[in-house]
């Protein structure tokens, strides 16, 4: 393998694929980058076993070939070198990677590229387009909600159910849900229902970015695998094995206080209330009192026997009655940052009944939270 | 074709489950060191894999990465490397490899059909670990194959045993371990006779011998030093069970055999003295047993053998290792000079 490219392309690839590099490994060469010439171009590969990523550079290939060297090693290297050409060479008898650029050289060790796990090439199935945009922030939506410890693996997952030219994803974790349904930009040629780990969901919204390209989604016949194309990278996971949890009947189907109040103010009040309530086991209080001609008030407070209590008040707009309601202060302020901006509704039926909270104006989304119970 | 040297009536069993498609999602295989588990766990590991025709063909892609423990599939969990002092990983399996297990278990296989999860030493995980494991091995995922190895069923929880299907390794016949090192490793037929019958039965331990001879020089060197236990003074003896105690604290696994080797001397010994040397292990120092022997009483060699398996329980029972080793050197019998050497005082 004889070749040349810009530092600044290279650093950028190894920074992409690095992320899928293995940490904790039974597997020592899964923390390698595996280099590999490819149509003329560079290809760059890192695979944790769980996800793998896989991007090109460009390049000025003059032999052909590949090796795995560390990728910290290498990443850090590069990174330290100017914004010149580099000219990558592999040694085959000591199997170590050459590096010259400006007046630098390395020599770093490496292992054989055959020795890396095979990526899967996942060239049928099933395949649905999505806009980046209203992929990425669904993800945004969806993914926080999935329990991150791994006592029921399934909710490490998000369910993703294609159906027609709609995409449901959904991600719980025992306390909270949050499910939204966004559109295809073609329908699915069938209908079909996998789970994604949650941690190659983060991955594929980080590599979204900016990008505007359709980011396109292959699931494997096999259903085991699943493929995100996007501009010059691909993202493979593997997917959780089990049967997602039938989430439909958590979500509530009425209410008996629907409270509509600018998503800012609401976060605000329930940052300021997070303080107190975080020697009062995480407890923040909402109180909801409609006023006259549905121009009512969102009292959020949180009580602290030993630090003392905060309670902030927040103009709202109230259909139905009175109500209480307290939840975790930090299951709160999470659906609300990523809510951002707007409005947003919460609907209440009483104080030990899931709180429903979805973004105001015409949405599929919506997200549960469970109640705390307490003494009022 | 399997390839392990004895244990048919295994292999058979686990041959016909692997055809009919049922195997069991959760193994254990039981046996003495190097008997042959692992080698059985990896056969298992290539044979749920395998794309030839007989499963393990040991030829496909699938059964040559598994081979070279390269396979993402096929994951073997062991004791840490225990880097320092405070580091418990030499000592125990901890419940953060039993937590990456169970991640890992949760995705698809990544290469190749079966995840299969081999755990070595499993009576080494930690009561938590173990607990922690419980309902992987109850209910794994469908793809998901589970092989523990352990030296002694007794020694796991009861909770883990009833979740597996045990298969027990016993110890190949002499013959059958010979056989194997003269056909298929290449090795003289008396030095595969000696190897075979120094083994006990454990071809693992007769192929690391025949690959590499410091296997069997730091036996002898072993072996000379228990040879003259019986006739050294307590101060000799306190230092070599100061010296075992420290390699405990590092490798534990080591003075085990050291133990399992000063058994066998012991156990030797008895044979010649109850009249049958054609069966002791250590047939090439004969002669240095049958003195040994003629100077000790019966009653003497049998209560050193319980002296020494009392030592190992107590190791195994995290009893102070320098403690439990000084009171097994103080114990074992005097004979040859210091006897002597003591008689005229006495």
């Amino acid at each position: 393998m004889k070749l040349s490219c810009l530092q600044e392309n290279l650093s950028k690839g190894l920074g992409i694929v690095s992320r899928a590099v293995a940490t904790r490994t039974t597997l020592p060469i899964t923390t390698n980058v595996l280099l590999a010439t490819d149509q003329g171009r560079l290809k760059l590969v890192a695979t944790n076993l769980e996800i793998a990523i896989v991007t090109w550079v460009g390049a000025k290939i003059e032999e052909e070939g590949a090796i795995t060297v560390p990728s910290r090693v290498l990443g850090e290297f590069v990174n330290s070198l100017p914004n010149d050409q580099v000219d990558l060479k592999l040694a085959p008898a000591t199997k170590s990677l050459e590096i010259k650029c400006a007046r630098f050289e390395a020599r770093i060790s490496g292992m054989d590229a055959e020795d890396f796990p095979p990526i899967p090439e996942i060239d049928e199935g099933t395949v649905a387009r999505i806009d980046a945009g209203v992929f990425s922030q669904s993800l945004t939506r969806v993914v926080f909600a999935a329990a991150t410890e791994d006592s029921r693996p399934v909710l490490t997952g998000v369910n993703a159910d294609f159906d027609g030219k709609m995409v449901t994803l959904a991600a719980a974790d025992g306390f909270r849900l949050s499910v939204d349904k966004v559109a295809l930009l073609e329908p699915v040629a069938e209908s079909v229902s996998v789970i994604i780990p949650a941690r190659a969901l983060t991955e594929v919204n980080r590599l979204i970015g900016d990008s505007s390209d359709p980011v396109v989604i292959t699931v494997n016949p096999a259903k085991s695998q699943v493929l995100f194309t996007m501009d010059n990278v691909r993202l493979i996971s593997q997917l959780v094995q089990g049967n997602f949890p039938n989430y439909s009947q958590l979500i509530p189907q009425g209410h008996s206080t629907r409270t509509l109040v600018d998503a800012e103010e609401f976060l605000r009040a329930t940052r300021a209330a997070s303080i107190f309530a975080r020697d009062a086991s995480g407890i923040v209080r909402l109180q909801v009192d409609p006023g006259d001609n549905g121009l009512g008030r969102l009292t959020i407070s949180a009580r602290a026997e030993e630090v003392g209590d905060d309670q902030g008040d927040i103009d709202a707009k109230v259909e139905g009655e009175e109500a209480k309601i307290a939840f975790n202060a930090k299951y709160l302020s999470d659906i609300l940052s990523v809510l951002a901006k707007g409005e947003v509704v919460l609907e209440t039926t009483n104080p030990s009944s899931p709180g429903l909270i979805r973004p105001g104006g015409d949405t599929d989304y919506v997200h549960v939270v469970m109640p705390m119970f307490v003494q009022w | 074709m399997w390839k392990i040297i004895g244990h048919e009536r295994v292999v058979e069993a686990l041959r016909r489950s692997v055809e009919q498609g049922r195997v069991s999602h959760a193994n254990l295989f039981t046996g003495p060191p190097m008997i042959g588990k692992a080698t059985l766990a990896m056969n298992l590991a290539q044979a749920l894999n395998c794309l030839g025709e007989e499963r393990p063909c040991g030829e496909c892609v699938q059964c040559r990465r598994i081979r070279e423990s390269k396979h993402a599939d096929v994951q073997v969990i062991r004791l840490g490397p225990g880097l320092d002092e405070d580091d418990d990983s030499h000592k125990a399996i901890l419940t953060e490899q039993i937590e990456g297990l169970q991640q890992a278990a949760a995705l698809q296989p990544f290469e190749g059909r079966a995840k299969v999860f081999i755990i070595e030493a499993a009576e080494l995980m930690s009561a938590a670990a173990a607990n922690r494991l419980l309902k992987t091995l109850e209910e794994p995922p469908a793809t998901v194959y589970m092989v523990l190895l352990a030296d002694d069923q007794r020694r796991l929880l009861p909770t883990v045993t009833s979740r597996c299907r045990v298969y027990e390794l016993r110890p190949v016949p002499l013959e059958t371990i010979e056989t194997a090192l003269t056909r298929d490793h290449a090795v003289d037929a008396p030095e595969a006779r000696r190897l075979a019958r120094l083994a006990e039965g454990r071809p693992g331990w007769a192929l690391a011998a025949a690959r590499d001879a410091a296997v069997l020089e730091d036996r002898e060197e072993d072996l000379n030093e228990i040879v003259e236990l019986v006739s050294q003074s307590d101060h000799q003896r306190l230092a070599v069970a100061a010296r075992m105690a420290n390699r405990f604290g590092r490798r534990r696994a080591e003075v085990g055999q050291w133990l399992g080797l000063l058994l066998q001397w012991w156990r030797d010994l008895l044979l010649v003295k109850g009249g049958r040397p054609e069966m002791a292990v250590n047939a090439d120092r004969l002669e240095t047993l049958e003195e040994t022997a003629a100077e000790l009483s019966l009653q003497a060699i049998a209560d050193a053998l319980r002296r020494v398996e009392e030592a190992a329980d107590h190791l195994e029972r995290n009893v102070n290792p320098r403690l439990a080793l000084e009171v097994l050197m103080l114990h074992l019998p005097v004979a040859g000079q210091r006897q002597a050497a003591l008689a005229p005082a006495g």
